[in-house]
């Protein structure tokens, strides 16, 4: 029926100015609501970015880790699932289209957005009176007090990309005394594909150091394959990037 | 009616716009540091040329001296030839199809082939190196030489090899100057990065001591007592020329070059007790850059040379002190332990290396030009002394002293691949790594 009406309008038929403009300016709402808006909701990011940076360095440590990362995204995931869903993934769409700066930009923003999601749960669990909980304040803390239930997909996800760190990890070979002794960082985006089969290999950043970078292409390539999807994940293949840096290295 | 046409633009857009959500977030992992710091290198054994006649073992010695040249860099993790899943003789020909997935299974990054061939006393020796995972050649040499200069071939391929695959090669093209004594007397000696060619460079039957290498790398300054007072010697390596720079009463200690060799840091105790002094070496001028009534020695340049390290007294103990070029803005580096001396800047930063006394025996320390970053690099066996850095700044090299043996060593900047360059029991010390030679 939509598309009928849709059609007739496309065709000409009944066409007038004022129902495109009505149209364009409702799309336009729409787009600019979700733009304004989508930044006070937690982002994805929150659950996945920060989230494995932190739990995937020890991996002997990801039952511990694994629940800061629950413990942060419970409240993003669990009280509505469905809106949650729609929110969630709305930024995912704007930082693939822009493929340099997000990250850097991303970076700086995740400490604020942490603390102020942390300052949220502080008050919900205050007005909750949740004793247990409003003691915890860093990430640590609050995961260490956090109870086990947490979400399956969370622990799901979080072994699934602790596998693919550990044999990217495992692959990366490169001699310290090659490096200059600044920081660098190298991003490159994959797409892991459900067999596990590594693809769409690029560089969304660069060290500026050829060693290091090639080194870090390296490091993906010889890891392909590598473990396959798990089977909840519906999509055929997911992108991810993986940042390489010589901070503790040097 | 308009309104609900709105609501349903809107219902279909959000449709849309869901649809579209379905794919997971992008998800970033941090890696901070690779698991191997050596890059997985297979060398196969060099095949000779169909119709060459050459001996048997040559295949072999090639392969496993590129092997060991490399190895001294302890940037390669050289793989086992028993690892290899292709025949050797199969897949050394270096004309042959490369089953690049035949490597990278094994775990190797790069791979190395070469062939040879050996008529009379000529030998021909080519080379190629091959990325396995990209499956690219990345360098290939062919070099001809005497059958008796197969290792400097070797070393050249060697060369060649590093800079491909890090940048800089020039290690292999360097010496190491150091002391040797012999009884009542000391001489100065070279010897290559990879210990071959022990070279005497002075005989003066007389104690000599402290050799520093001139920016060009065609002579050493030296400290002898040919004459009885411990004057201040040039000596040019390609015809022994040798000069006497400075000879005032009492101690004349080379420090360290320019960058233009045109002037030179030194240590004098004309005016009592040990000073730094500046001084150009043609013509002549002096100036002294500390004004101090400790003892103030072992001045070095940064690299850039606006700064100057150098050891003092003049809190009590032996400690490193920091200063400009023109001796003002002097800053004590280091305060941890009682005893440190023989600073040596990195050429290429800002990091200082020292021999630093802790629990009764020197070790090699460094620490940053701000003073952050202090660590000890050696291990605590035996005694180390006298740093001195490679001109790519990726290496030391030092004196030890162990079980009664004292040895020239160098390892890696980060204190990792200890290796020993020479090894004599009456003393072998005060090393300096020469800059690239030609």
């Amino acid at each position: 029926m939509i598309s009928s009406r849709l059609n007739r309008v496309r065709d000409g038929n009944g066409f007038s100015l004022n129902k495109m403009v009505c149209l364009s300016l409702f799309i336009h709402i729409v787009a600019l609501s979700l733009i304004i808006f989508s930044p006070t909701v937690p982002s994805p990011k929150w659950t996945f970015g920060p989230v494995y940076s932190v739990q995937l360095v020890n991996l002997k440590d990801t039952s511990f880790r694994g629940n800061t990362v629950s413990s942060l995204s419970k409240e993003i995931l669990t009280p509505s699932p469905a809106t949650g869903a729609i929110v969630l993934k709305r930024p995912v769409e704007t930082i693939s289209s822009v493929p340099i700066r997000p990250v850097d930009v991303q970076k700086k923003q995740n400490p604020q957005r942490e603390k102020a999601v942390e300052a949220v749960r502080k008050k919900v669990q205050l007005s909750a009176k949740t004793p247990n909980r409003t003691a915890s304040v860093g990430t640590e803390s609050s995961a260490a007090s956090a109870p086990l239930s947490n979400t399956e997909i969370n622990q799901k996800m979080a072994s699934y990309y602790a596998a693919i760190w550990s044999k990217i990890k495992g692959q990366w070979s490169l001699p310290r005394d090659i490096l200059s002794k600044e920081n660098i960082e190298t991003v490159i985006q994959a797409r892991i594909l459900r067999n596990g089969a590594i693809s769409d290999i690029i560089f969304e950043k660069r060290s500026g150091n050829r060693y290091f970078d090639d080194s870090a292409m390296k490091a993906i390539k010889k890891a392909s394959p590598l473990p396959p999807l798990p089977e909840w994940i519906r999509d055929n293949s997911i992108e991810i990037g993986i940042r390489f840096h010589s901070s503790e290295f040097r | 009616m308009r309104s609900v046409k709105i609501f349903i633009y809107m219902a279909v857009i959000f449709f849309f716009l869901c649809q579209g959500m379905e794919a997971f977030g992008k998800v970033y992992l941090d890696i901070d540091s690779p698991a191997f710091q050596k890059y997985p290198i297979a060398i196969t054994d060099f095949q000779k040329f169909s119709s060459a006649q050459t001996k048997e073992d040559l295949p072999v010695w090639l392969s496993d001296t590129l092997a060991q040249h490399l190895n001294m860099t302890g940037f390669f993790n050289i793989i086992n030839k028993k690892a290899f899943l292709q025949d050797q003789g199969r897949a050394t020909s270096p004309e042959g199809e490369i089953n690049f997935a035949d490597w990278t299974v094994i775990g190797a990054e790069y791979l190395v082939k070469g062939v040879y061939n050996q008529t009379g006393k000529t030998l021909v020796v080519e080379y190629r190196l091959f990325d396995v995972v990209k499956g690219e050649l990345l360098s290939e040499k062919k070099y001809s030489g005497r059958m008796d200069d197969r290792k400097e071939i070797i070393r050249k391929i060697a060369q060649e090899i590093l800079l491909a695959l890090t940048g800089d090669g020039s290690v292999f093209n360097t010496k190491i100057a150091f002391v040797l004594k012999k009884n009542q007397s000391s001489d100065i000696y070279t010897i290559n990065f990879d210990g071959s060619e022990l070279t005497q460079i002075t005989n003066f039957g007389s104690t000599t001591l402290s050799p520093r290498w001139s920016p060009d790398g065609q002579s050493i300054a030296f400290m002898s007592h040919r004459d009885g007072n411990p004057d201040l010697y040039v000596r040019r390596l390609k015809d022994y020329a040798t000069s006497k720079i400075s000879a005032f009463k009492g101690l004349n200690l080379p420090g360290a070059w320019s960058a233009d060799g045109k002037k030179m840091l030194m240590t004098l105790s004309k005016d009592g007790n040990e000073e730094i002094y500046l001084k150009d070496i043609g013509g002549g001028s002096l100036r002294r850059l500390t004004h101090e009534f400790s003892i103030d020695v072992s001045p070095a340049w940064s690299p850039d040379g606006r700064k100057i390290a150098f050891v003092s007294n003049r809190s009590g103990t032996p400690q490193i002190y920091l200063m400009d070029h023109e001796g003002n803005g002097v800053k004590r580096l280091t305060y941890e332990g009682n005893y440190n001396t023989s600073p040596a800047w990195s050429p290429k930063n800002n990091r200082i290396v020292y021999e630093g006394r802790k629990d009764g025996r020197f070790q090699i320390f460094s620490i940053d030009e701000d003073g952050s970053h202090s660590m000890q690099l050696s291990p605590a066996e035996g005694q180390k002394e006298s740093p001195s850095w490679s001109p790519d700044g990726r290496y030391l090299v030092f004196s030890q002293k162990i079980a009664g043996k004292s040895r020239i060593c160098v390892m890696n900047a980060n204190g990792s691949n200890v290796r020993v360059v020479y090894e004599n029991v009456p003393g072998c010390i005060s090393p300096s790594w020469s800059p690239r030679l030609k």
